[in-house]
């Protein structure tokens, strides 16, 4: 508990540095490598934070030697290896036992920053050591694993909990820098990119609308005049054929198409005599086809010999 | 996390592009592809009606009763396992039976007898009468006319007709297929 209450309170001593720069440049220590991004904060204050703003960071190239760098020039020349879980015993015993020690580590790592060699070149690994490191620090809720890392040295009281924090940085530093190891267009690539999904898009839109022979299956059959036309005459036909069967069934015309077994519908029955009759229906352009009883069109006659009525005749 | 993975806007935008023109590419032939599945789904169940009929036709002599739209004669059923209704999505059937007429020769005791001082003819035409019979029809409602096209060309003209909205299949005893 009383190393979380460290921690929000050295995140709320972070915030409001950021909104005093005046008052942060006082508070960190003149070093060219560390001054923009690495904030140590001096020893008379509860805890130290080391505020890595990993997203602004990341976006431009270098920027993972840079952090690294950073991060060794604070350390001072430590090796970035993980320590056993010894150290870490020894570092909770000291917080717990005495405040003082850690204003005391904090003050030594201030002079480590002060006494920091170049190595901006030398990039570590991240080996499985600095790894396990990692896990087993982030386990104790001591560094928080966002995209701008906070690692609060509040309970760090000895140099080797110290480094084994730090080496967590590094570690961090190379997972976020793996992540959004994003290659990034140029410019130039940009524009010729987008030319050409603009180009597929178009190409895309215009396959859509007309698609082109070489894509386009058999089409399916479809009905012509002529097919409907024919089909009201077999109607007409068949329609016919109810009244002829009910004529000899019952020996007389019905007086509607009502009184037949089956009615077509849209077929006018006209009764214009006792034994003739005529069926109209119209085709598809209107024309009106008509069926006279007394004398069928010669296409009625065509459409009889091929169908069914005549067909079991022959 | 501010984007995906080893991908930039700009190659995003180029698969979306391809995926768009591939499916553009595609289309019609997937359309034709679901068309082809409905028309033989429609000629399935005309044919397992039509044969349903047919048996029942020749067990009883009598074709099914004739029912409304949609709904399956009771004779055949049985041969509708899923359930017992024919009103889909794209289209409906129906069960009906048609009246014709038949002009048959008369049989000799129902043929006219000429009178004594008639002289004989040198031919004389058969004396015909006529004889009701039934035939069965199914009819597909639909209102693709696409669909009612490729029912008309797959079963002919001599046994089938459109009109309207409907293609109307005439079933005799033994009826060819599609």
């Amino acid at each position: 508990m009383a190393g979380k209450r460290k921690k929000s309170k050295a995140r709320k001593k972070r915030k409001s540095q950021a909104s005093k720069p005046e008052a942060s440049a006082k508070d960190v220590e003149p070093s060219a490598d560390v001054e923009p991004e690495v904030v140590h904060r001096p020893a008379d204050e509860e805890s130290e934070v080391i505020d890595l703003t990993l997203d602004d960071e990341l976006d431009d190239e270098g920027a993972r030697e840079r952090l690294i760098a950073e991060a060794l020039a604070f350390v001072g020349g430590v090796e970035v290896e993980p320590e056993d879980e010894v150290g870490s015993a020894e570092a909770d015993e000291s917080a717990e036992a005495d405040e003082s020690a850690e204003a005391n580590s904090s003050v030594e790592a201030g002079e480590r920053v002060e006494v920091a060699p170049d190595r901006s070149t030398e990039i570590p690994k991240l080996t499985p050591a600095v790894l396990a490191a990692l896990t087993a620090i982030h386990r104790e809720g001591r560094v928080s694993l966002r995209g701008e890392l906070v690692l609060d040295l509040g309970d760090a009281t000895t140099e080797e909990e110290r480094d084994r924090v730090l080496a967590a940085a590094l570690a961090h530093a190379e997972m976020q820098e793996a992540i959004y190891r994003v290659r990034t267009d140029t410019g130039r690539a940009r524009r010729w990119k987008a030319v050409v999904a603009v180009a597929i898009m178009l190409l895309a839109l215009a396959t859509a609308v007309s698609p082109p022979g070489l894509v386009v299956p058999d089409p399916p059959a479809s009905l012509a005049d002529a097919d409907r036309l024919y089909g009201v005459r077999v109607a007409l036909l068949l329609q016919a054929q109810q009244i002829e069967a009910f004529r000899a069934r019952e020996g007389r015309l019905p007086d509607s198409v009502t009184e037949v077994a089956r009615a077509l519908p849209g077929i006018r029955f006209v009764k214009s005599s006792g034994r003739l009759y005529q069926l109209v229906a119209y085709a598809p352009d209107g024309e009106a086809i008509v069926y006279d009883s007394a004398a069928p069109a010669a296409e009625f006659e065509d459409i009889s010999n091929r169908w069914v009525t005549t067909r079991e005749r022959s | 996390m501010r984007r995906l993975r080893g991908l930039t806007p700009a190659d995003v935008l180029i698969g979306i592009a391809v995926g768009a023109l591939i499916l553009a590419f595609l289309y019609p032939s997937l359309r034709a592809w679901s068309f082809r599945g409905l028309v033989e789904d429609v000629i399935a169940e005309v044919e397992t009606l039509r044969s349903g009929a047919t048996a029942v036709f020749a067990q009883t002599g009598a074709w099914p009763t004739a029912g409304a739209p949609g709904r399956i004669p009771t004779e055949v059923s049985i041969h509708f396992t899923a359930d017992s209704s024919l009103v889909r999505s794209d289209y409906t059937l129906q069960w009906t039976i048609w009246e014709v007429v038949e002009q048959v020769i008369a049989p000799a005791s129902v043929a006219p007898v000429p009178f004594d001082a008639d002289a004989v003819p040198d031919s004389v035409e058969p004396a015909v009468m006529p004889v009701v019979r039934h035939v069965g029809g199914i009819v597909v409602y639909a209102s693709d006319d696409a669909l009612l096209a490729e029912l008309l060309a797959r079963y002919g003209s001599d046994v089938s007709f459109v009109r309207d909205t409907a293609w109307t299949l005439v079933v005799e005893r033994s009826g060819g297929g599609p």
